[in-house]
Order: structure tokens, then C-alpha cells, then sequence
């Protein structure tokens, strides 16, 4: 078991790694541009995201089931059933949390910084960096959220990865199995170490940031 | 040169600004003062084209605006004035600490910049714009809170780069003084109009209209 | 932009929500007013494993009962080790499982009054309508899953200590093969239903039992029968009554008059004609006493 429990953990930082990652790298920056963009759409764009949150995780798990089943569009990709597939529900259900935090992230600091960015002539790409990094100590708690989101998730996960040992079994999948053999305990013990695994990563990304005090 | 034609911004139906025409010639150095709400600030954000408005507005060339409620970037010193620049590290890192020596800022170049004091972080967002170049360079209030010192440093920085540059200048400040010090044009707003464009020496000495007179009076006790 | 959004998500909730209707089932039959005076304590809490619940029997003669006797019989399933843990916690009455071992030791345990077996049927092995394998013409079932093994095909296995799983695993008896290095055995960890999506989906094979199989047909177009009532694929479903003297609130009137009710001639009478409408078939047969 104990191999086995670390291949489990394994593919669950794997999975919500690049879930976390993948949210971020298009959650952040379509963020700061909904909070501080002038463009037509941008409210619905807002509303959208703000819907989109409140997308069970099983619809979510659903669509990306029908996009990728044997008949479905995508069917020929084989990617049912691999963590691949479990990326993309995943990042389909973090990616409107990533935007809608950021964008009450920035809204803090968003006019005066804007107008500061513009008057330096800085481009798109510089001033959008720009809000990410100095707002990185309130986006590192929605970075974490949409880590925790990814971790803690199951069902999606257990319709798109189908709990395949060796393969796409994770810990929240594990702890399902675990008590549907009526091995509650053990179950239990299994949600300790997730607890624990979600810890070490928030330690871990605090240091990240606090370490950085005078050399960026 | 620069050039405003029936320039008007409301915000729900309070006009603050309303300008018929105005020019002002390259290389021009210029400052705008009034009473706060007088539209100053409002008057530079349209020239720095970060607000919307109605109207007509030229502005050739590559402007730098430095808004009043300027923020400083949560980095070191040295990257906040780097930030805006591009080209090789050790190039952007030479230009920056020059600009941080001329601002006085050059020992505290590796600390971050939100721990500096009020008159430190104005010093600090000059240097960050003045590393760059410009045909067009506006400042919001540059001393605003910034003791006599530091106020020297500020205006003698200014001073030397818009005289190097060529550019034009274009501050807004309360002091009728700092205009005189700054600039050789004083453009005077009261209630988002024009009330009085003249010489700095012509305003302190000889106000045209009656918030003229009112307004330079305080500034002689 | 807004539109095309709402067009697409239009769309994938259809997708989805026809996913779901293949699976839905009608209860058939339900319960009208009772006419017999309810009995002191009238819930009977039976814990059973899903693959029974998914079978549709219970929904389909329970009411029966309910309406004679006035009970009123709460079905819980989980898989068979978390119905029999939800049991000894206490709570159920008596339990209705197809594991012969695990309800072996929950009688042994004193959990259990007495193991009493009143109904089989059998486990069939499903599989792609091409049979990679060559399977069909197997004696049984172990020779079966040597010839799957031996052609590498793919097998989805419950992997979750279910009666299902358990019963597969003494097919494969020593040959078991170990996830970790065969790649082809798929260990899914799921209920029945999944599982058979997933063979479907992986053109797999796959230990079920028939009457899931036959109420997911219609989503499950590219699996077949491919082996069926093999000697070593009997599955025997029993129900115990739980113990009243090791657990406490037990409902034992209840649980004895569902018991009786089960073994009585009625209740076989059902049980025996359930599956001929809607399958064509019968899904179980009665064991006679």
C-alpha cells in the first residue's frame, strides 16, 4: 500500500499542479483585464466568469466526459481516463474562480497603478505583468484557493479519470473507494494526509513569498 | 505642439473641465495651478490620455505622466526604475542607478520601495520616469508632500532633464514660487476654466482677475 | 460573444442531460394507501450493495410487502463492505449482499443472526462485440480470464472489494493479475455502472452482473454477452438479520417479517418473474428450500 499511496499522491500534485498552473497562466492576466480593461463586454465577461464559478463540478466532469468519449468530438484523442482529462475539467472549474478573485484582487490597487502604468508608457504585456507582480501577496491566497479547489475535487475527477489504480486514482477518489469498501477509518487517515500534503503546499508558497523581501 | 479644442469633461453632469482652445509649443515649459477641484489634475490626464473625454486633443509624440496618486511598485528601488525600461540588464541597471544618484536615492537602491518615507517615494517616482525619454513630460503635484530638501532636489532634477530633453513640461503644482522656478508660463484654472495664462512674474505680481489676486495674496504671507 | 456562449452551454447540458436519461429507471408500481394498521416500529432499514439497488428488484417488489404489512422498508446502497460496515455501526436491520465470505464473518463476528441464501443468479462476462480474446466458446470462466491475459486484452476491473470484485478475484484465483505492471488490467475502483462505461469506452471486458448489464444496455452499444453461466460464475444473494443482542435498536419484528416475506412463495412467485417484461428474461432464479 504504502508504493501505492505514493503513486496516488503523486498523481494528485501532478493533476492539481497543472490544473493550478494552466487556471493561472489564463486566469490572471484575463483578471486584471476585466478588472482594468476599457472594452465593450467586459461586464459580461465579469458576470460570465461570476456564473461560471458556481459550476458543479460534475457538469463540469459531464462535458469534458461527452467532448472526449469514444463518439465524441475529441473522441480520438484516447484521452478519457488519463490525467490529461482530468487537467481539463479541472481547469475548466478553476479557471472562472482564478478570474473572479483576481479581478477583486486588483480592484484594490487597479486605477491608481492603471494611470501610474500608462504614464510610464509601459505596454500591455509589461503593465499586466505589473499587476500580477505587485499584487502578488493577495494573489498567492487565490492561487492557493484554486489549488485547494483542484485537490479537494472529486467529482469530475472520478467521471473523467475513473479512479484507475496505478493510473488516475487520487487522493479524494482513493477516500471515495476507501469508504464505499466500509473502511471508514482508513478513509479518514487518507483525508489526514490530504489535509496535510494542502498544509505543506501553503507553508511552502508563503515562504516562496516571503522570502523575497528585498531581492526581486 | 500641443493643441485642446473645445475640451469638456463631466462626471454625471458636474463639469469639472472646459478649456475652448489651448496651445502650447514644443519645448514649452509650463505649470498649471489653482485651487484644489480647480482641474488641474483633470487637465493633465486628458493631455496623458488616461481618462476619456469630449473634445478635440493633439498631442505629438511620446508622453510621460506622473499621476499625483503615483503608486510605487512592490519590488527594490533599483527594479522600480528598471521596470520601464528595455535593452540589456547591466545598460538598464546603469541608467537606473544614475537617475537614483541624481534624486539622492542611490545608497537605498536595494530596498523596497514601499518602505521608504513619504518624500523618498516622490523622489522615487521622478527617477522612474526620468530614466526614460520624452517629448512630452507631465507632472501631477511632483512635491506635494515633500519638504524643502527634497523639494530642491525634485525641481533641480526636473529642471536638468527638461533643459538635456528639449521636452515639454508640463506641472501642475499649488505654489505660484514652484511655477516661477519651474517654468516660464503659467496657465491659472479656477473652476475648470482658464483664468489667467500669463508669465509666472506677471501672476505674482500683476493677477488679472479677482481669484487671481486672492490666490497669490495667501501664497505672500 | 454572450450568445455563442449560451449557445454552447445550451448544447452541453442536452449532451449531458441525454447522457443521463439512458440509465434513469421508472419505478414500477407505486405504493397506494395502506390498508393494514402500521406495526409499532414501521421503518425496516435494509443496507444493500448497489449492484442489487441498480438491478431495479427491490423498487420492484418491496411495495408489495409495504402495502401488506404496512412497513415502510428504507433501502440504502453502498458498496458491499460499506453496507456491511454501515450494519455493524448499527445501522440497518438486516443486510442483503452477494459476498459469501464477508457475510460468512459478519455472522461469525455476531453481527449477523444467520446467513440465509435465497437467490442467484449469474455473472457474465461482457466484452467487445469482436472478442480480441476469443473467449466465447470458454468452458468457464476461469479459462476465460486466462485467455484474456494470455492475449493481453483489456479488463476493467471493479477493484473495490465489492461482491463483483471479490467473486472476479476468486476466478482469477492465484493468476490475479497486479495492476501496477499489467497494464491491460484496468483497476477502476467504481460502482458496476462505471465500470461498464468504461469497458464500453476502452473496449474492455468486464466480470458483471447481468441484470446491470441489461438495464445500461442502451449505453453500453459496444459490449455484448460474450460469456455467460459458467459453473464458477454462480452468484448467490442472501439476507441476514442483524443481531440484536450484539447491536442495539434493532427493528427485529421488522426484519424477521421481511425475511419470512422474502422466502415466502409470494415473493418468489415476483422474484422469479422479474426481467421477462422489460428484458425478456429473467434476472435471478430462486433458490427453493
Amino acid at each position: 500500500m504504502d508504493k501505492e499511496l505514493f503513486h496516488i499522491i503523486g498523481v494528485t500534485l501532478r493533476m492539481s499542479f497543472f490544473s493550478t498552473l494552466i487556471s493561472c497562466i489564463i486566469g490572471l492576466p484575463l483578471g486584471v483585464i476585466i478588472e482594468t480593461g476599457r472594452f465593450r463586454g467586459r461586464r459580461i465577461m465579469k458576470k460570465t466568469a461570476g456564473t461560471l464559478m458556481g459550476l458543479p463540478p460534475v457538469v463540469a466532469g459531464l462535458i469534458v466526459y461527452m467532448l472526449f468519449t469514444k463518439y465524441g468530438i475529441f473522441g480520438s484523442l484516447g484521452l478519457l481516463f488519463t490525467v490529461e482529462a482530468m487537467v481539463i475539467a479541472q481547469v475548466m472549474l478553476i479557471t472562472p474562480v482564478v478570474i473572479c478573485l483576481t479581478a477583486s484582487v486588483v480592484s484594490v490597487s487597479g486605477k491608481n497603478l492603471s494611470e501610474t502604468a500608462k504614464g510610464l508608457c509601459l505596454s500591455k504585456s509589461r503593465s499586466l505583468l505589473l499587476f500580477i507582480i505587485t499584487n502578488r501577496k493577495a494573489l498567492l491566497g487565490t492561487v492557493l484557493t484554486a489549488f485547494g479547489r483542484s485537490i479537494a475535487e472529486v467529482g469530475a475527477v472520478s467521471l473523467v479519470g475513473g479512479n484507475i489504480q496505478w493510473k488516475t486514482r487520487v487522493m479524494t477518489t482513493a477516500i471515495l473507494l476507501e469508504t464505499n469498501k466500509g473502511k471508514f477509518s482508513f478513509a479518514l487517515a487518507l483525508g489526514m494526509v490530504l489535509l496535510l500534503i494542502s498544509l505543506v503546499v501553503n507553508v511552502l508558497a508563503s515562504l516562496l513569498v516571503k522570502g523575497e523581501k528585498t531581492d526581486d | 505642439m500641443i493643441e485642446l479644442k473645445n475640451v469638456n469633461k463631466s462626471y454625471s453632469e458636474r463639469t469639472v473641465l472646459c478649456i475652448d482652445s489651448l496651445e502650447i509649443k514644443k519645448g514649452e515649459r509650463l505649470s498649471l495651478t489653482g485651487a484644489n477641484g480647480s482641474g488641474k489634475s483633470t487637465l493633465l490626464k486628458i493631455i496623458a490620455g488616461v481618462i476619456p473625454y469630449n473634445g478635440k486633443v493633439n498631442v505629438p509624440g511620446r508622453v510621460l505622466y506622473m499621476p499625483q496618486k503615483t503608486v510605487l511598485f512592490d519590488m527594490s528601488v533599483l527594479h522600480n526604475v528598471t521596470y520601464s525600461l528595455t535593452g540589456k540588464r547591466k545598460e538598464k541597471e546603469e541608467k537606473a542607478m544614475e537617475a537614483l544618484r541624481k534624486t539622492g536615492l542611490s545608497e537605498l537602491y536595494n530596498k523596497n520601495a514601499l518602505t521608504l518615507s513619504g518624500g523618498e517615494g516622490a523622489r522615487l517616482a521622478l527617477a522612474r520616469i526620468l530614466v526614460n525619454d520624452c517629448d512630452v513630460l507631465l507632472l501631477d503635484e511632483p512635491t506635494g508632500a515633500v519638504d524643502i530638501e527634497g523639494t530642491e532636489i525634485i525641481e533641480n532634477a526636473v529642471k536638468e532633464y527638461s533643459e538635456k530633453n528639449g521636452c515639454t513640461l508640463i506641472t501642475a503644482t499649488h505654489s505660484p514660487l514652484q511655477a516661477k522656478r519651474l517654468s516660464r508660463r503659467v496657465i491659472m484654472l479656477e473652476k475648470g476654466e482658464i483664468a489667467e495664462d500669463c508669465t509666472p512674474e506677471e501672476l505674482l505680481l500683476n493677477p488679472k482677475t479677482d481669484f487671481g489676486k486672492k490666490f497669490v495674496s495667501m501664497w505672500r504671507y | 460573444m454572450k450568445k455563442l456562449l449560451v449557445i454552447l452551454m445550451a448544447i452541453a447540458m442536452v449532451f449531458s442531460l441525454a447522457a443521463c436519461g439512458g440509465t434513469a429507471e421508472e419505478t414500477t408500481g407505486a405504493p397506494e394507501e395502506t390498508t393494514v394498521k402500521a406495526p409499532e416500529n414501521p421503518t425496516i432499514r435494509m443496507s444493500t450493495t448497489t449492484s442489487v439497488n441498480d438491478s431495479g428488484l427491490l423498487p420492484a417488489i418491496l411495495p408489495v410487502f409495504e402495502q401488506k404489512t404496512g412497513y415502510k422498508v428504507e433501502v440504502q446502497s453502498a458498496g458491499t463492505g460499506a453496507a456491511i460496515q454501515k450494519a455493524k455501526d448499527g445501522n440497518a436491520d438486516l443486510i442483503l449482499v452477494h459476498s459469501k465470505a464477508s457475510e460468512e464473518e459478519f455472522v461469525n463476528e455476531g453481527y449477523g443472526v444467520e446467513r440465509i441464501p435465497f437467490m442467484f443468479n449469474y455473472f457474465v462476462i461482457v466484452g467487445p462485440k469482436d472478442d480480441p480474446a476469443g473467449i466465447k466458446d470458454c468452458e468457464n470462466a476461469a479459462a476465460a480470464f486466462a485467455k484474456i491475459k494470455g492475449a493481453g486484452s483489456k479488463f476493467v476491473s471493479r477493484g473495490d472489494e465489492s461482491g463483483t470484485h471479490k467473486a472476479e478475484l476468486k476466478i482469477w484465483g492465484e493468476d490475479k493479475p497486479d495492476a501496477a505492471v499489467d497494464t491491460w488490467y484496468i483497476s477502476a475502483g467504481q460502482g458496476m455502472g462505471a465500470c461498464l462505461s468504461m469497458a464500453n469506452e476502452q473496449n474492455a471486458y468486464c466480470l458483471t452482473d447481468k441484470a446491470t448489464f441489461l438495464s445500461n444496455k442502451d449505453s453500453l452499444q459496444g459490449l455484448d454477452i460474450i460469456l455467460g453461466e459458467g459453473e464458477d460464475m454462480k452468484n448467490t444473494y442472501s439476507v441476514i438479520e442483524c443481531n440484536p443482542e450484539k447491536l442495539d435498536g434493532v427493528n427485529t419484528e421488522g426484519a424477521k417479517a421481511l425475511i419470512d416475506w422474502i422466502l415466502s412463495e409470494e415473493a418468489d412467485a415476483l422474484i422469479a418473474k422479474y426481467g421477462e417484461a422489460e428484458y425478456g428474461q429473467a434476472l435471478f432464479t430462486v433458490i427453493a428450500e
